[in-house]
């Protein structure tokens, strides 16, 4: 059954079918193949929906980002940075990224992210002379890198399923985050060293006095969404629709450059940009279904096992007991780590792990990785992988976001996205085996 | 077709689906795994032999959550689901009566009702969605937990409870419950509230002992559990109705015989873990308070004639019936 | 006709957008000010969600938003491309049914249950799908006449 979904799903996927309906359609093929009563396509596409509550926060942090183009605050925003760091070659990717990290640590939600901070600054790095294609990878890849920083909705939803501890998975998330973050800034500086760059002159006092209390109003925007969520006053779906509001509110009352009939014509771009994606997404939820209801996950971790000690048979070397078990874990974390990376490409973040997470525990257990600290390590080592594939093709939502918000194909954005995956995948072998990165902060905690 | 070589019976008669949402720790599992056990051992009485019956086993939510499963069951994809009696009451509201506040005594008396007439009545109403109960079991008793100054001892009455935010489920009848028991009711999704009690969003929630010590609230800051003991928790096992009806009879009564079969053997693992959760939570600091009921008993009654101002189709007999049981 | 419904998807959407964010951000207000909150707002903001992608979705095959791979119509050119688009529009087509058909199905079978906090029937939610889907074939069908008009412009 797994065999028929994913190979109709390539094939259709070849043809140019949008994804959403390959989706559909392969569902439907597997599902009549194993008897099971295929209403699940209408039942399952529509109600995944309403259980993704924190989903919430894309719709409302898309829409703030274009209420803030509209409404000058982005502007302001982009004035107060150039003013800064602006005269820097590697300037403006750096805010990006940085930006994007201080934005995704708040919201917690990779697509909102990339679809807020992307809305800004790709227009932004165009103006300057960085290709719009580079600029939209970047924001796409530069979008994922708070999903690891506290508060981060995967890490949540791994903590909750696994049973680890929340808190010490928040943590641990910070330094991989960061070194992912430094990461794409040195890469960006390596993509761009043949790109004509305009650099700002550097700003004097004056300039950079005036456009800091130019932009005292979004500052505040950012002000308020985080010590509203750190001093509890709301979550981090609230925070995306009082962040609506307030870009609103600045965007007539405080600039007026937001007119009352602009409005309709906001709404409706923002709620296309969200429906494609949430549609995606709901049709992705079908697909996990499918595969869980062939439990495809248990076969995949009994022949994942089976295949490293195969491995590790067919090399003719004797291990010694103790090396053995370690040669075991390198073996099966290698085979894991290109697995999730494989399941990324397909299946987003989010539905993933609710298929992942039970697969992938038997397998912590089986290297002796479900206690403690240890715990913690894997754990932050699946949703960093599971994260990578939010920016991987065929089906990547903050991907797809960025896409949409830079007005750029998916297919101009690869090349960049690529050399950007490149480097992500180098932080995640160093966080799969140097176990510090995650389990230093943690190991501070009581 | 492979079970020829592992020496079962050559061809399986009857294959089904069982799935739910909770995880082993959870031990609210062991009834879905209990159930799937002891129906695929042999079983003279009936014919049928071991292997006989195979059960395909979906646990942890991985092809949906209760009410989804729930669903699902109805629609007839899936044969037989466990999920907790409070999701039912979205298809039927006379299940929210259980979960009313201090309607069950204590434990014998909840034991009582869930087995006897009463219990059987209740699960033979949901004919109309296509669905049959098959039979309840107990999760214990929801107790209230928060944040409190380190310098106080823990609020053990609805005055001291005055101003202290408590979680609840989005149900009008469990917000009611702890708006009456002095406390104020905030409504948060499951999935928010740990990080709504570190970050202060609210106080505390009310749950089982059970889920307190899985989730380790006390590391999002909660240092009292008060054993109000408010209301009571209970899982069913619901089948699909056509299906059971359709099925061989030996199978039918072999299916209905093992749900209340596994009832005593559950129950002695759900108490067995309750009284290590207990320790659990002592061992990390957390006061335990004891409270004296009647206090709380007194100021929910108005709770039950909310109740059925707002489920005017569920019976007060019903609710009589249990009280008296 | 075309132009009646465009106008009535444009301002269903609007308003669902907009009212979904003004409900959940009045739900801070309501906690933060008046320190009590809204017990429906999470449950309707969410069947709000599932109205937004559903006719959203049928708003993203009027404008050709939804997500494509575009591996086959960078590989080929003209003619070569006609047999493939057909193709497409067949299986975009069929999904779409396929969805316009379970989802109705659904919604028949679930019309006596109701949501948890609000208590409204399920229906309400569910009949977004294949009012979306009714719509997103309208414009499928629409989006392949205009193709075909196009094609035969060129042709004379
Ligand atoms: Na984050
Ligand atoms: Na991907």
């Amino acid at each position: 059954m797994g065999t028929i979904l994913i190979i109709t799903f390539l094939i259709l996927l070849l043809l140019d079918v949008p994804v959403a309906f390959c989706m559909v359609l392969s569902c439907f093929a597997a599902l009549l193949y194993v008897g099971v009563d295929p209403i699940m396509v209408g039942l399952e596409t529509t109600r995944s929906l309403s259980s993704f509550y924190s989903f919430l926060a894309v719709p409302f942090f898309i829409l703030a980002g274009e209420l803030m183009n509209y409404g000058g605050l982005s502007q302001r925003l982009i004035r107060l940075v150039k003013a800064l760091i602006g005269h820097y070659r590697i300037g403006l990717p750096a805010v990006t990224t940085v930006s994007s990290q201080m934005f995704g640590a708040v919201s917690g939600a990779s697509a909102a992210t990339c679809a807020a901070v992307g809305g800004i600054m790709i227009p932004a790095l165009e103006k300057n002379g960085y290709n719009r294609a580079f600029s939209t990878a970047l924001a796409a890849c530069s979008g994922t890198t708070g999903a690891l920083i506290p508060p981060s909705i995967l890490l949540l939803i791994y903590g909750t399923l696994a049973n680890v501890s929340i808190e010490k998975l928040f943590i641990g998330g910070i330094i991989p985050g960061v070194l992912v973050g430094i990461s794409i800034i040195i890469i960006s500086s390596y993509m761009t060293r043949k790109m004509t760059i305009v650099k700002e002159p550097k700003a004097d006092l004056k300039e950079i006095k005036e456009s800091f209390i130019g932009a005292l109003f979004p500052i505040g925007l950012v002000v308020v969404i985080f010590v509203g969520i750190m001093g509890g006053f709301f979550t981090a779906t609230e925070a995306s629709a009082v962040a609506v509001v307030y870009a609103a509110l600045v965007g007539y009352f405080a600039y007026r450059k937001l007119k009352l009939k602009d409005l309709p014509k906001i709404l409706l771009s923002s709620a296309k940009t969200t429906a494609a994606l949430s549609f995606l997404i709901a049709c992705a939820s079908l697909f996990a279904w499918t595969l869980a209801i062939g439990k495809i996950p248990e076969m995949i971790t009994g022949d994942l096992i089976g295949f490293c000690d195969s491995l590790i048979e067919f090399s003719g070397i004797d291990f010694s007991p103790d090396t053995l078990a370690s040669v075991r874990v390198f073996l099966v974390l290698i085979v894991l780590n290109i697995t999730l990376l494989f399941v990324g490409m397909f299946i987003d973040a989010g539905p993933g792990l609710l298929i992942v997470v039970p697969v992938v525990l038997p397998i912590s257990q089986a290297i002796g990785m479900d206690l403690g600290l240890d715990a913690v390590h894997f754990g932050i080592l699946v949703v960093s992988n599971m994260i990578i594939g939010l920016v991987t093709p065929p089906v990547g939502s903050t991907l797809f976001v960025a896409s949409a918000v830079g007005k750029v194909s998916i297919s101009k954005m690869t090349p960049y996205v690529l050399k950007f995956l490149l480097a992500m995948i180098i932080i995640q072998i160093l966080i799969t085996y140097y176990a510090p990165i995650t389990t230093f902060l943690p190991s501070l905690m009581p | 077709k492979n079970n020829d070589k592992e020496g079962k019976t050559s061809k399986p008669g009857l294959i089904f689906r069982l799935a739910l949402e909770m995880k082993p720790e959870t031990k609210i599992w062991e009834v879905a795994n209990l159930f799937r056990e002891e129906l695929q051992k042999a079983s003279p009485e009936h014919g049928i032999e071991q292997g006989e019956i195979v059960v395909d086993f979906y646990d942890q939510g991985s092809i949906g959550t209760e009410r989804q499963l729930l669903e699902a069951c109805s629609f007839g994809v899936v044969e037989v689901v466990q999920v907790n009696s409070a999701v039912v009451t979205t298809i039927e509201p006379s299940y929210a009566i259980l979960n009313l506040p201090y309607l069950f005594v204590d434990k014998e008396h909840h034991q009582k009702v869930l087995n006897g007439p009463t219990g059987k009545e209740m699960l033979n109403m949901l004919s109309k969605h296509d669905l049959q109960g098959l039979g309840f079991y107990s999760a214990g008793f929801r107790s209230m937990f928060f944040t409190y100054p380190k310098d106080r001892p823990c609020a053990s009455t609805p005055e001291e409870f005055k101003g202290l935010k408590i979680r609840v489920m989005e149900s009008p009848t469990m917000i009611n419950t702890i708006n009456a028991m002095g406390a104020s009711a905030s409504p948060l999704p499951f999935s928010e509230l740990y990080q709504g009690i570190k970050t202060g969003v609210v106080d505390g929630a009310e749950n089982s002992v059970k889920v307190f010590a899985s989730y380790r609230y006390q590391e999002a800051g909660c240092n009292c559990f008060s054993l109000t003991e408010h209301s009571a928790d209970q899982h069913v096992l619901i089948v699909n109705q056509k299906w059971l009806n359709d099925l061989e009879p030996k199978y039918r009564n072999r299916i209905k015989e093992v749900a209340s079969a596994i009832t005593p053997k559950y129950n002695a693992i759900w108490d067995a873990t309750s009284k290590e959760a207990m320790e659990y939570v002592e061992q990390n600091s957390v006061r335990v308070q004891e409270v004296d009921k009647t206090a709380f008993m007194e100021s929910v009654t108005p709770v039950y004639d909310e109740f059925f101002e707002i489920y005017p189709n569920v019976s007060r007999a019903l609710f009589n019936q249990i009280k008296n049981d | 006709m075309k132009h009646i419904i465009d106008k009535m998807v444009d301002g269903l959407l609007a308003l669902i957008l907009g009212s979904m964010s003004l409900i959940v951000a009045a739900n801070v207000f309501f906690r933060f000010v008046l320190n009590a909150s809204l017990y429906w707002v999470d449950e309707v903001a969410q069947i709000l969600l599932v109205w937004l992608t559903f006719i959203g979705a049928a708003l993203a095959i009027r404008e050709k938003a939804h997500y494509v791979l575009n591996f086959l119509s960078e590989k080929l050119k003209g003619k070569a491309q006609r047999p493939f688009y057909i193709l497409q529009q067949v299986l975009i087509l069929f999904s779409i049914i396929l969805l316009l058909y379970y989802g109705s199905i659904v919604v028949w079978k679930i019309r006596y249950w109701v949501m948890p906090a609000t208590e409204i029937s399920r229906m309400f939610v569910y009949i977004a799908c294949p009012l979306g889907c009714a719509l997103m074939l309208y414009y499928a069908l629409w989006g392949i006449r205009s193709e075909y008009i196009n094609k035969k412009e060129h042709q004379e």
